[in-house]
């Protein structure tokens, strides 16, 4: 009940000062029941921004939050009770049959924000670097792990969480994201392609089993949508009226869209794009052509920059780790990115070859709209359903030919999500996370697409069979968890035997916590550490994810033991079975030289879940 | 209008600025049992898939 209060007043705050923003810009949008919406977007873009000055400053608590948070309530209080009063529900009988469809899966999504979470990226990074940050109240540097430089806007968002709660909330806001992504998805159909399908469009999004996944497990993708989706609606709305609060809310918007990650950036240079074709087909004069050309991309540069300058202050490099030739950056190199990308392309292999084939090279690349509907299961390491996007985009959107009503703005809906996955799949990775924005704006063209092709009796059990898949194949994700989940929500499983069920990291650290006293450090050799249940001070040591110990010149046992003596190291844990990969020769030179260099510590002080922990000779006093 | 390209580049000819007949009743039917057997077809496969690979 607690998190849902602050995750109430957390997000009444953000929508508060997102308004206040807003109308400062005289960026709202021109229909005051769209007001709300896009309020809480551009607030909780404001609150990761909070959170980002505040840890940069090193006061990332809960007493400078709360004070934020009650001036913001204060200033924008009136706007916020405005848009609140303006919101207009969905009209008739199939939409809001939809709407309860949502409000029940919803429900059943609910108690994995109440356990601990397990699974994904959130327990490496999405949740493991906003808490350090909360703990220590302010940004520490991560040179040991690039993932410490991969927080953008959500993780910020989840930062302030942990400074004032916990897990829970930042989960929680996680959700919200997500259901913010759906309305966004909705409010661009209903605005610009068919006022009638808005529910429709929501829906089949918010039903999708990946959206199930992007649902309780915590990351950055679905406030990429939402801001995608808004940018893309104020942009139509621009092209339309030429009112300059669009253009700039478009700016705005795409900018948040930028600073959700990295391939975000994406997002305002299409809609940059898109204004510059609006701008030459309406044959503007070279004067309104610059000012609105810069007008945008001023908001969008401002807007998308705190988390870039970040990296840049404490890595020298904007992206950091990537494009390390033009950014070099702090504690690593151009070998570490060179090998990073060897990695990925083992990854991408050993998932391909799931579908019987190998990762896309040039045209073949076409191929990975028909890959990602028939066989989502070849991108990533998890259950098929955890990637499926469902069939309804690939089946409904060459329909779009058929369209004669508001041709013109489902076409650039689709234009722009078209590019975006071709320009994410064909240059970065072609991955069904990766692509979310485009595969949703894909969505929101099919939908009246589908509308077109099958008239409105057939459309209604188009959909009512999608969802039904959907939610078919979102029941077979519950298995084997979500049972146990529902039992720590209601109290009759303790979080801690959660964990011992379905974490084995846990299973160690549990007891490596107890085993390493508080004044201790303890080093990780592992190739993809999580180190969300480390509660002692550590420093990460990966092959692959660091350059701080960098193990092309660190070769033997006693470079690497004066290496972990400078470093302060205590103990050593190690992740037993990963001490045999050799899945390619700077690989098998690593684990060769952590072989060696733990065989020189004798028995470890702990055995379990996988790994062992050692006591560094000399260094050490046992504890627990 | 005498076309500037060879015949088959009527995009880039002059002849593309004239009025093309309106598309027939036939056409727009084709188009839509092509579409609709296109979606149907898509459907098909993608449960089928599941069903086979008993995910």
């Amino acid at each position: 009940v607690i998190d849902l209060a602050l995750l109430v007043s957390i997000l009444a705050a953000s929508a508060a000062a997102g308004l206040l923003l807003l109308r400062l810009l005289g960026a709202l949008p021109r229909a005051p029941h769209e007001h709300l919406l896009a309020g809480v977007a551009t607030g909780l873009g404001l609150t990761s921004m909070l959170g980002l000055a505040l840890a940069a400053t090193g006061t990332l608590r809960p007493v400078p939050i709360a004070a934020a948070g009650a001036t913001a309530l204060v200033l924008g209080g009136p706007s916020l009770v405005r848009a609140l009063r303006a919101v207009r529900f969905p009209r008739g009988a199939a939409a809001w049959l939809l709407v309860g469809v949502g409000a029940l899966l919803l429900l059943a999504e609910a108690p994995t924000w109440f356990a601990p979470p397990i699974g994904g990226d959130q327990t490496k990074y999405h949740l493991a670097y906003p808490r350090l940050f909360a703990q220590a109240g302010g940004l520490i540097a991560t040179p040991w792990s690039f993932w410490g430089s991969q927080q953008w806007l959500q993780n910020f968002v989840f930062a302030i969480a942990y400074a004032v709660r916990g897990e829970n909330l930042a989960r929680l806001l996680n959700a919200a994201s997500g259901v913010l992504a759906a309305l966004a998805l909705a409010t661009l159909v209903r605005r610009h392609l068919d006022r009638r399908l808005g529910a429709v469009a929501g829906a089949l999004f918010f039903t999708m089993p990946m959206c199930w996944s992007q649902m309780v497990r915590a990351g950055a993708d679905t406030s990429l949508v939402a801001y995608t989706a808004l940018a893309v609606t104020a942009w139509l709305d621009w092209a339309i009226g030429q009112r300059g609060s669009d253009l700039r809310r478009a700016g705005l918007l795409a900018g948040l869209a930028g600073g959700s990650k990295v391939m975000g950036l994406l997002v305002p240079a299409l809609v940059g794009l898109g204004i510059l074709a609006v701008l030459v087909r309406r044959r503007i004069g070279a004067g309104r052509f610059l000012t609105t050309s810069v007008t945008y991309g001023l908001l969008a540069l401002v807007a998308l920059s705190p988390w870039y300058v970040r990296n840049l202050a404490q890595t020298g490099n904007p992206i950091f780790p990537f494009g390390e030739r033009v950014f070099p950056g702090r504690d690593w190199s151009v070998e570490a990115e060179a090998y990073l990308n060897v990695y990925y392309d083992e990854y991408r292999t050993r998932e391909a070859a799931q579908r019987g084939a190998r990762p896309y090279k040039g045209t073949e690349v076409l191929l990975f709209p028909w890959d990602l509907t028939m066989h989502p299961e070849s991108f990533e390491n998890g259950k098929r359903q955890g990637q499926d996007v469902s069939p309804f985009i690939l089946a409904f959107l060459p329909a779009l030919v058929l369209l004669r009503r508001r041709r013109a703005a489902a076409l650039a809906v689709a234009a722009i999500g078209i590019a975006y996955v071709t320009l994410i799949a064909g240059a970065a990775w072609a991955h069904p996370r990766y692509v979310l924005p485009g595969t949703a704006l894909a969505l929101a063209a099919a939908t009246p697409a589908a509308r077109a092709l099958c008239g409105r009796r057939v459309l209604a059990a188009v959909v009512a069979f999608t969802v039904a898949g959907n939610l078919a194949l979102v029941s077979r994700m519950l298995r084997p968890m979500w049972p146990d989940q529902v039992r720590v929500a209601l109290g009759r499983m303790s979080p801690e035997a959660f964990l011992t069920a379905y974490s084995d990291r846990y299973v160690f650290w549990h007891r490596a916590n107890q085993a390493i006293p508080p004044s201790g450090r303890v080093l990780v050799l592992e190739k993809i550490p999580h180190p969300y249940y480390i509660e002692r001070p550590f420093v990460l040591l990966s092959y692959l994810e660091q350059g701080l110990v960098d193990y092309r010149t660190v070769r033997t046992a006693s470079a690497l033991d004066a290496a972990a003596r400078r470093l302060g190291a205590t103990y050593v844990a190690v992740d037993e079975e990963g001490l045999h990969a050799a899945g390619d020769p700077f690989e098998s030179q690593v684990t060769a030289l952590w072989r060696d260099y733990v065989a020189g510590m004798g028995e470890p002080v702990l055995r379990a879940g996988g790994y062992a922990l050692y006591a560094l000779p000399g260094r050490t006093e046992t504890h627990g | 209008v005498r076309a500037r390209h060879p015949a088959g580049f009527r995009l880039l000819s002059r002849a593309a600025d004239a009025p093309r007949p309106p598309p027939t009743a036939s056409d727009a039917v084709i188009a839509r049992i092509v579409l609709a057997l296109w979606a149907a077809s898509i459907y098909a496969i993608y449960w089928l898939g599941y069903l086979r690979g008993g995910s």
